[in-house]
């Protein structure tokens, strides 16, 4: 089949990091170099406000959750008490709270997309991450198109 | 649909399958057998599917981004290595962008934006935002970004989009070709696909009318646009204001439908007007002239009779006023309409006479509001003649034509303003 669209013009360029107005996620992740890989994939229509470890992330989550239309963890969480998948399931409020972290407990209701990111998406299955309370296993760096396409199939599924 | 659905299963890309399914589903909720297979797909089972493999390639991609279905185009690109080339890791890059969400605080005029997107509604998307974009207070640098990504999808490749219409598929004409891109893509699109084959077509006088049909449209588009951003109020979708919402994703079917109701219930001037615009537009589609003209349907006539041994089978078709006024109707035998003409309206359409470059024998089918208005003033009714002028130029206020005539009917109507010599001394009306 012939394709004959044209190159795309010069659009404005992307607006700058520090620029409120596009979609707030936050993205939990100790490695520097994986948050800058994702965020320049990002930037164009989310912006990312960045946990490290996992008490960052609880308060992050308690400052800015009326804001945010996704999460992205890192599976691992190295240096964090709670791993990604625990994170996970304590915000899906499967964990009961005496196995909670005194500064994971109480956190507001989030009722929006997980993403758990890894550098090893062999080693896991979508399937499983979606049984502890995920919606996606993405590899790093995360793909823009990649995490549009699970927002848009969160916000098509009928509620 | 279907079978995209079940090779992005085969390739271990399920999850893209199933938001295939429910972008499709949420743009035409009346496929079964999508539901169906949206359903065994989530369920973890195999979707089946029947029938031809399809071939997943970057021209499919592309062809559903131009029908504005942006999500599958996405689920696409996202499931297979489509969106790992050069190009095709460019176009997913674009549709990531373009259809990411809102942000939490975004304004209701664009979560409709992000709704139709959504939905298969990329034309409707695009209007919506640039009516946004002419409204203050001036729109978030992404909302901006969005406007021009969106664009460029849909507007700044339409002369691509005639040429690929045209070479690949049959069509009555080829004017009917380019004009086929209004009705894949939405009315804006079409009007840039018609202007540039205008351009390369001078001589070509069906296109040079299309043209003007559709900007008499979109100039009607802007005008009810500019009306609803002045409102705080919700515009029912009823009426003129479903009729656009038709026109602007280029259904011109439904919306001469919604016209033609609006003339034959109401008497509504202005769905006159817009009719008659909508049908150029469909006798185009169908490879026959722009203009359903008096001189046309002779010509058409003549061939009938010339092709009827008998020749009197044509002489016998109805006549009537209903009949003419029927939109189902193909009958050709209109010469009774205009109504005969009594004398004084005889005398008064003589001394008024048509404006210049309008053929008043010339009818369509569904005479339009100023051929009704010219009816009128043969008649002698000039005070309602004035009326209906008055309402086109309220909807067109730059038309020049108009606005002479109906300076021409106040002459006539004040009587001695006409000058001793019997020439008419034309009015002008004051600008609004």
């Amino acid at each position: 089949m012939r394709v004959t669209r044209p190159p795309a013009p010069g659009w404005t360029p992307p607006p700058p990091t520090e620029a409120d107005g596009r979609a707030l996620v936050l993205y939990v992740d100790v490695d520097d170099a994986s948050f800058d890989g994702s965020s320049a994939r990002l930037r164009a229509a989310y912006k990312l406000v960045r946990a490290q470890k996992d008490r960052e992330a609880c308060a992050a989550i308690r400052e800015h959750h009326a804001s945010l239309v996704a999460v992205l963890m890192d599976v691992d969480m190295p240096g964090s008490i709670l791993d990604g998948i625990l994170l996970t399931r304590i915000l899906r409020g499967r964990v009961p709270s005496m196995g909670v972290p005194p500064f994971a407990r109480n956190l507001p209701e989030l009722d929006v997309p997980i993403v758990l990111v890894t550098n090893r998406s062999d080693n896991y299955e979508d399937e499983d991450m979606r049984r502890y309370g995920g919606d996606r296993l993405m590899q790093k760096p995360v793909e823009i198109h990649k995490l549009t396409l699970a927002l848009t199939d969160w916000h098509l599924q009928p509620r | 649909m279907s079978h995209v659905a079940h090779a992005l299963h085969r390739l271990g890309a399920a999850a893209a399958g199933v938001t295939l399914l429910r972008g499709a589903l949420r743009r035409d909720a009346g496929q079964g057998g999508l539901r169906r297979q949206l359903e065994e797909l989530v369920a973890g089972a195999g979707a089946q599917s029947t029938g031809e493999a399809t071939e997943l390639d970057l021209g499919l991609v592309d062809g559903w981004i131009r029908n504005g279905m942006l999500v599958e185009a996405l689920a696409l690109l996202g499931g297979t290595s489509l969106g790992s080339g050069e190009m095709g890791r460019e176009w997913a890059n674009l549709l990531g962008e373009l259809l990411a969400p809102l942000p939490v605080e975004a304004e209701q005029a664009l979560v409709q934006v992000y709704e139709e997107l959504l939905s298969g509604g990329a034309s409707v998307a695009l209007s919506l935002l640039e009516e946004r974009d002419k409204r203050e207070p001036a729109m978030p640098t992404w909302a901006t970004r969005r406007l021009e990504l969106l664009r460029w999808m849909l507007l700044d490749n339409a002369e691509v989009a005639q040429s690929f219409v045209v070479g690949d598929h049959l069509h009555a004409s080829e004017l009917a070709g380019v004009l086929e891109v209004a009705e894949q893509r939405g009315l804006r699109v079409g009007h840039l696909a018609v202007k540039s084959y205008a351009e390369e077509h001078p001589a070509d006088g069906d296109a040079a009318r299309t043209l003007e049909a559709i900007e008499l449209i979109l100039a009607d588009l802007d005008r009810q646009a500019s009306r609803i951003g002045k409102s705080n109020n919700t515009m029912p979708m009823v009426g003129h204001t479903a009729a656009l919402m038709q026109l602007r994703m280029g259904n011109l079917r439904p919306a001469a439908k919604i016209y033609r109701s609006l003339v034959e219930t109401k008497a509504d001037d202005r769905a006159s007007l817009l009719l008659a615009e909508v049908e150029v537009l469909l006798r185009v589609l169908d490879g026959q002239p722009a203009e359903d003209g008096f001189e046309a349907l002779e010509g058409e006539a003549t061939q009938m009779r010339a092709s009827d041994p008998g020749g009197g089978a044509f002489e016998d078709e109805p006549t009537d006023l209903d009949a003419a006024q029927d939109p189902e109707s193909d009958d050709p035998a209109l010469s009774d309409w205009p109504l005969p003409k009594t004398d004084r309206q005889q005398q008064l359409a003589t001394e008024l006479g048509p404006p210049e470059g309008v053929d008043f024998a010339a009818t369509t089918r569904h005479p339009s509001a100023d051929q009704r208005a010219e009816q009128l003033i043969a008649e002698g009714r000039l005070k309602e003649a004035e009326e209906v002028y008055e309402g086109l130029l309220d909807i067109a206020p730059d038309h020049a034509k108009w606005r002479s005539r109906v300076g021409e009917v106040r002459v006539m109507m004040a009587g001695d303003e006409v000058d001793p010599d019997g020439v008419l001394v034309r009015v002008t009306l004051p600008v609004k």
